[in-house]
């Protein structure tokens, strides 16, 4: 059983594929002298690996300037363990969004279930946010190849600096899901029902290759300026939804692209990031890079 | 860019006497709130999810554990609001209806309880093949049940069920399996 996805797998695998980047003790290390492109930290508390990953990266301000409207686009619509961002993650996002002095925090998607109920850090942290408006715009894909036509919550635009926080886990369909995917949160129903069926196939999964093409245009319109991935505990079968096996990589990471984020993040699910459709046809379109030899990573176990 | 509105073109699932169960009958309502059966998220539901709700054990029999928000409810497509692309695997093999209770003890330990209604046994038989397997080791319960380490799927008749804790504490796992027991127990042998 998954449960024990021991800490020893996952550094052995994240040497081995990021080909480069050394793990380091958080002792070790102070403020980052030159800002990382993505940052991934091993810690046994979800918040502060979120905050040292963000630092790393530069710091929130690097993200958020003072007065910013932030919207946060959470993935936190399942239940299951695995198959949603720890609130704690989520809930350092905010807390660090609120101490560069951020003037609002839209929520980007209905909350469901009783998300931000479960942690006194949570609490604390969600208190002030906005709840989104539920009203969506119609929007022209214009380089879209499948997607050409969006229905979109309307503050994903109208926020100034927009937060993509995801969880890495296993996905039916498309094998994989995390930053790129979670842009559909975003969506109306029916524009999401036109990625499983624009095609004219037939079926939910009729043409994942369809799927992946619409979540990479669908991140032209935006794509977030800081992309955060839940990598705690992540559910490895019966994706998105769940229940199903659960690793424990007991990592974040954090970074400024989510092409990027996502290529690293394949990893956790024993994935080739060439292999993932969306994050190849994402790279393509020129939102990101999946080699993460060129990429400045860093890597922490506290 | 043209305005939409959300409860216009998003898919819902519906909440057990909620507003959004626009099609309650009024006759189905008095007859529910004179029975005295506890259904689960309130009395307006109508005859068919009332079957479904009927599944889920009283409150007083997961205590300490209390039910923590309404029962949610989904019928055919609808069930893409409730699983997004999880539904795919119960549409594909004649799914019919849901019902979701979660239940809750303090404010950061949960329990998950879904319950599908297929059309036929068959179907459940293929979910069930489909979301089990090596993980999971074989538990005595239904007509064939899995159990994970936080969670436990069987199927009884047409009926799937996965009950799922957010932990894989001892107390946890007790109580899914007591919950799990309490609704095969609910779910007649001859179902229609």
């Amino acid at each position: 059983m998954g449960l024990g996805w021991s800490r020893r797998v996952f550094v052995k695998a994240g040497i081995a594929a990021a080909l480069g980047p050394t793990w380091s003790s958080a002792s070790a290390a102070g403020a980052p002298a030159e800002p990382a492109d993505l940052c991934a930290v091993a810690a046994a508390d979800p918040y502060q690996a979120t905050l040292k990953a963000i630092e790393q990266l530069g710091g929130i301000g690097r993200f958020v300037p003072k007065g910013a409207t932030v919207g946060l686009l959470i993935n936190h619509q399942f239940r299951n363990p695995g198959a949603h961002v720890n609130p704690d993650v989520s809930a350092a996002v905010a807390a660090l969004c609120w101490e560069a002095g951020a003037k609002s925090i839209l929520s980007l998607k209905d909350e469901r279930f009783t998300y931000w109920r479960r942690e006194g850090r949570s609490q604390d942290a969600a208190r002030k946010i906005t709840p989104c408006s539920g009203n969506y715009v119609t929007v022209e894909v214009p380089r879209g190849q499948a997607l050409r036509k969006a229905e979109v919550i309307k503050e994903f635009f109208a926020a100034d600096v927009l937060i993509n926080v995801s969880v890495a886990k296993d996905h039916d369909g498309t094998r994989y899901a995390c930053v790129l995917k979670n842009a559909m949160g975003a969506l109306t129903y029916t524009t999401c029902q036109f990625f499983h069926f624009g095609h004219g196939k037939g079926g939910w999964y009729g043409d994942v290759g369809f799927l992946s093409q619409c979540v990479a245009d669908l991140n032209l319109l935006r794509t977030p300026d800081l992309a955060v991935a839940d990598a705690t505990t992540i559910l490895t079968s019966n994706g998105p939804f769940g229940p199903g096996k659960l690793a424990k990589p007991q990592t974040v990471v954090a970074g400024a692209s989510a092409v990027s984020v996502d290529a690293y993040c394949t990893r956790f699910l024993g994935l080739d990031p060439s292999r993932v459709a969306m994050i190849v046809r994402s790279a393509a379109l020129g939102l990101g890079e999946t080699d993460l030899r060129k990429v400045k990573v860093r890597e922490f176990s506290i | 860019m043209s305005s939409a509105s959300s409860a216009s073109i998003l898919a819902r699932c519906r909440i057990a006497g909620g507003a959004a169960v626009a099609s309650v009958c009024v006759l189905t309502a008095i007859l529910i709130c004179l029975s005295p059966i506890w259904v689960p998220g309130g009395a307006a539901a109508d005859t068919p999810d009332r079957a479904i709700l009927l599944l889920f054990p009283k409150p007083e029999e997961v205590l300490p554990w209390a039910p923590d928000g309404p029962t949610q409810l989904a019928e055919g497509q609808e069930l893409f609001a409730l699983i997004n692309g999880g539904a795919e695997l119960f549409l594909r093999h004649g799914f019919e209806r849901a019902a979701v209770q979660s239940y809750s003890l303090a404010s950061d330990r949960h329990i998950q309880v879904e319950i599908y209604m297929m059309q036929g046994v068959d179907g459940a038989a293929e979910v069930f093949a489909r979301k089990t397997g090596p993980a999971e080791r074989p538990l005595a319960l239904g007509d064939a049940g899995a159990a994970g380490e936080y969670y436990v799927i069987f199927r009884r008749g047409r009926f799937l069920v996965t009950v799922a804790a957010g932990d894989a504490t001892t107390d946890a796992k007790a109580t899914i399996l007591r919950i799990a027991r309490a609704i095969e127990n609910r779910i007649p042998a001859r179902f229609p």
